[in-house]
């Protein structure tokens, strides 16, 4: 199947016997790839992410079955029950048979990303993260940040002068919670009906939850719907009200400001190593040359929600 | 060496080609998808060939003044290779925060305005207004 960056994902269809769910199933088995990207969790660890996430109500494709060198030797995979939706982006801000789902999914979203912040390290215990740095939330971010800049192969000032900010301005926080960490839209599967369920765990870590309201209004993915800062369809207020309402949490726009900018760098980043993968031969992917040349509207956007503020 | 059509006219009709007779005949949406993207970057480089060294050598001028004691370069480098080096000086500046904070101002409305003309170049509809939401 396309669209995976560090994944290889098959649509299976399979026959079973017996066993809890018997009888002719599609399925997406999932297995580790040859390379990964930087930050993204092994399929091992995102087995039991989904597990968690499943067993606490978010709308997310149950897991199954994980193995060791099934597709491949050294990479472990896992099976995932098929879901029926559209996720492409653009598809989903735009397409007429869409919007009554559009409608829907604010309240959707903020039931399901409650559910997610709804597990913590007390209530997962066996949850870990073997690669995610155990530091605060923000310091911890600031931490792949930098190491995404040191990598690059040309000067970022306006990189610097937007990680420069985050840095002085840490929200403090004592909440500790399942982070989707890639929780906008691109990664809701969607039909007529509204939400059918949330993919790609591959980012997910604890951390500041406030990082999750954050990434959902980067720039980029609104989709060219602008004015709608909650998945380029809902605007702020009635999102942030249903989430609260639903968590028991505090949105704290300040906090949430502050991720946003922190999700433009990060995406910036990301951009510029996208280019990188084409550069290296690795992949022939077009659009990821088009991607890097676009880091410049991420860099803006950084820049513009700092002098804004929160 | 024969010159015309020139570099630009060539992308310019490359991406004519793509979006006038490719992408209609492309029934496939992701593959039609990205011949609009194709289309696009012919395009984008077409229009830093003709904006673009402007756009340096003024770059230049303002990180010269942003970094007198690095300025007067070789000049028989390249506008391109001085604004890299300058570029390079900025972010190790920046990073071991030499500047104090009326620098770190007049670096922030540079880097603003770099960003705005490179926008000018790779996406001249992205819309720079400080008020969205």
């Amino acid at each position: 199947m396309p669209g995976g960056a560090c994944q290889d994902n098959f649509c299976i269809d399979l026959w079973l016997e017996g066993g809890e769910i018997p009888g002719e199933r599609r399925m997406v088995l999932r297995s580790d790839a040859r390379q990964s990207l930087p930050a993204s969790i092994g399929r091992r660890e995102e087995f039991a992410v989904v597990r968690a996430a499943v067993a606490a109500g978010v709308p997310t494709p149950n897991a199954r079955w994980l193995a060791a060198d099934l597709v491949r030797d050294g990479a472990y995979a896992y099976f995932m029950d098929w879901v029926e939706g559209e996720a492409i982006g653009r598809r989903v801000v735009r397409n007429a048979e869409l919007a009554e789902a559009r409608k829907r999914l604010p309240a959707q979203l903020a039931a399901a990303l409650s559910r997610v912040h709804s597990v913590t390290p007390a209530t997962a215990p066996d949850l870990v993260f073997r690669n995610f740095p155990d530091l605060p939330p923000a310091q911890a971010a600031l931490v792949g940040i930098r190491k995404q800049m040191n990598e690059m192969r040309e000067p970022h000032p306006a990189l610097e002068l937007a990680v420069d900010w985050l840095e002085r301005y840490q929200p403090p926080t004592e909440q500790r919670t399942l982070v989707h960490g890639d929780f906008r839209t691109g990664n809701f599967l969607v039909r007529p009906t509204g939400l059918a369920a949330v993919l790609d765990w591959e980012f997910s870590h604890f951390g500041d939850p406030m990082e999750d309201l954050g990434w959902l209004s980067v720039r980029d993915w609104r989709f060219g719907q602008l004015d709608k800062p909650i998945g380029g369809f809902a605007r702020r207020e009635a999102f942030y009200d249903a989430y609260q309402a639903e968590s028991g949490c505090t949105v704290h726009r300040k906090h949430v400001h502050y991720w946003e900018v922190a999700g433009n760098v990060r995406w910036a980043a990301g951009s510029v190593y996208q280019g990188e993968r084409y550069l290296s031969g690795d992949e022939t992917d077009i659009e990821l040359v088009a991607i890097a040349r676009r880091a410049v509207e991420m860099e803006f956007e950084a820049l513009r929600l700092i002098e804004k503020g929160g | 060496m024969q010159q015309r059509p020139s570099k630009t006219e060539l992308l310019r009709a490359v991406a004519q080609f793509l979006l006038a007779e490719a992408y209609p005949a492309i029934a496939d949406k992701r593959l039609n998808f990205r011949v609009l993207i194709a289309a696009n970057l012919a395009n984008v480089v077409a229009t830093e060939l003709e904006t673009g060294p402007a756009l340096i050598d003024s770059e230049v001028s303002r990180l010269e003044l942003l970094l007198p004691d690095v300025a007067g370069g070789d000049d028989r480098q390249s506008p391109a290779h001085r604004m890299a080096r300058l570029n390079e000086e900025l972010v190790l500046r920046l990073r071991s925060k030499q500047f104090d904070q009326r620098q770190r101002e007049q670096v922030w409305a540079h880097v603003k305005q770099t960003l705005i003309e490179t926008l000018g170049i790779v996406n001249p509809r992205f819309d720079t207004s400080p008020e969205i939401e």
